[in-house]
């Protein structure tokens, strides 16, 4: 990938990973409120997916080219990028599970015979909107920070 | 709890096991097998995220199963432990973050 490639695609993913975040904060607020409708879900599970996978295209280039040259200028920056792309799987996979602990909640809720499966499933997909919110929005300001200083 | 639900309960475990499974792997990377010093280390030819990712999610596809046959048994247990499940793999992906990134 040419380093006009690699610019195009950081920057993409720096504005869908913002847009991920603020799904997911906005999913883990509704979730907690119970007024979460399933479009919502899938469009912030879906953004936070697509901004992972876009995440993990500029890892070869990253490695290539900016990983080296940034642990040299500020060793404290490259450690902050090695705790983002950690924090970032968790905030993928989270968002992944609450999205489908919600769409199963969606079917159990009607049912009255499994009150208590759909109370525990609420309670789980809550966490895991709030946990994933949390670890995208730490990602995103650790992503921030570190491209104010090295970039392709 | 119907096929469908099943598998969904399925998806959200593999999903929070993976997570659990990537902080293992890191943490025994760190403890067993020392990386090189990035500030020496130029350019390696094996991303040393993309296997850990990689095997995080072989292990949470083989957790899928499990959560699947703990759904189709028992609902509420399946339930109880995806909540204590997704606490965990939380705080271990933060403390892995923290303590040995």
């Amino acid at each position: 990938m040419s380093v006009a490639e690699l610019r195009a695609l950081e920057r993409l993913h720096a504005v869908i990973a913002w847009l991920a975040t603020a799904g997911l904060l906005w999913a883990a607020w509704a979730s907690v409120r119970r007024r979460l409708p399933a479009g919502g879900a899938a469009a912030a599970a879906a953004l936070v997916v697509l901004a992972g996978l876009l995440g993990a295209a500029l890892e070869e280039g990253f490695r290539a080219r900016v990983r080296h040259k940034l642990f040299l200028a500020a060793p404290a920056l490259g450690w902050l990028f090695e705790r983002k792309v950690h924090v970032a799987f968790g905030a993928v996979l989270l968002g992944v599970a609450a999205w489908a602990l919600t769409a199963a909640l969606r079917r159990i809720e009607p049912r009255a015979d499994e009150a208590d499966v759909a109370r525990e499933l609420r309670r789980g997909a809550a966490i895991a909107w709030t946990a994933a919110a949390v670890l995208a929005l730490l990602a995103s300001v650790a992503s921030a920070i570190v491209a104010r200083r090295a970039g392709f | 709890m119907k096929r469908r639900e099943q598998w969904l309960v399925a998806v959200a475990a593999g999903a929070t096991a993976a997570v659990i499974a990537y902080a293992v792997v890191r943490g025994v990377e760190r403890a067993f097998f020392t990386e090189p010093n990035p500030m020496i280390l130029i350019w390696s030819q094996r991303s040393p995220f993309v296997w850990r990712a990689a095997t995080a999610l072989y292990v949470g596809g083989a957790a899928a199963f499990g959560g699947h046959a703990l759904a189709a048994r028992a609902p509420r247990a399946a339930a109880r432990c995806l909540t204590a499940a997704t606490l965990i793999a939380a705080a271990a992906i933060l403390a892995m973050a923290v303590l040995s990134p």
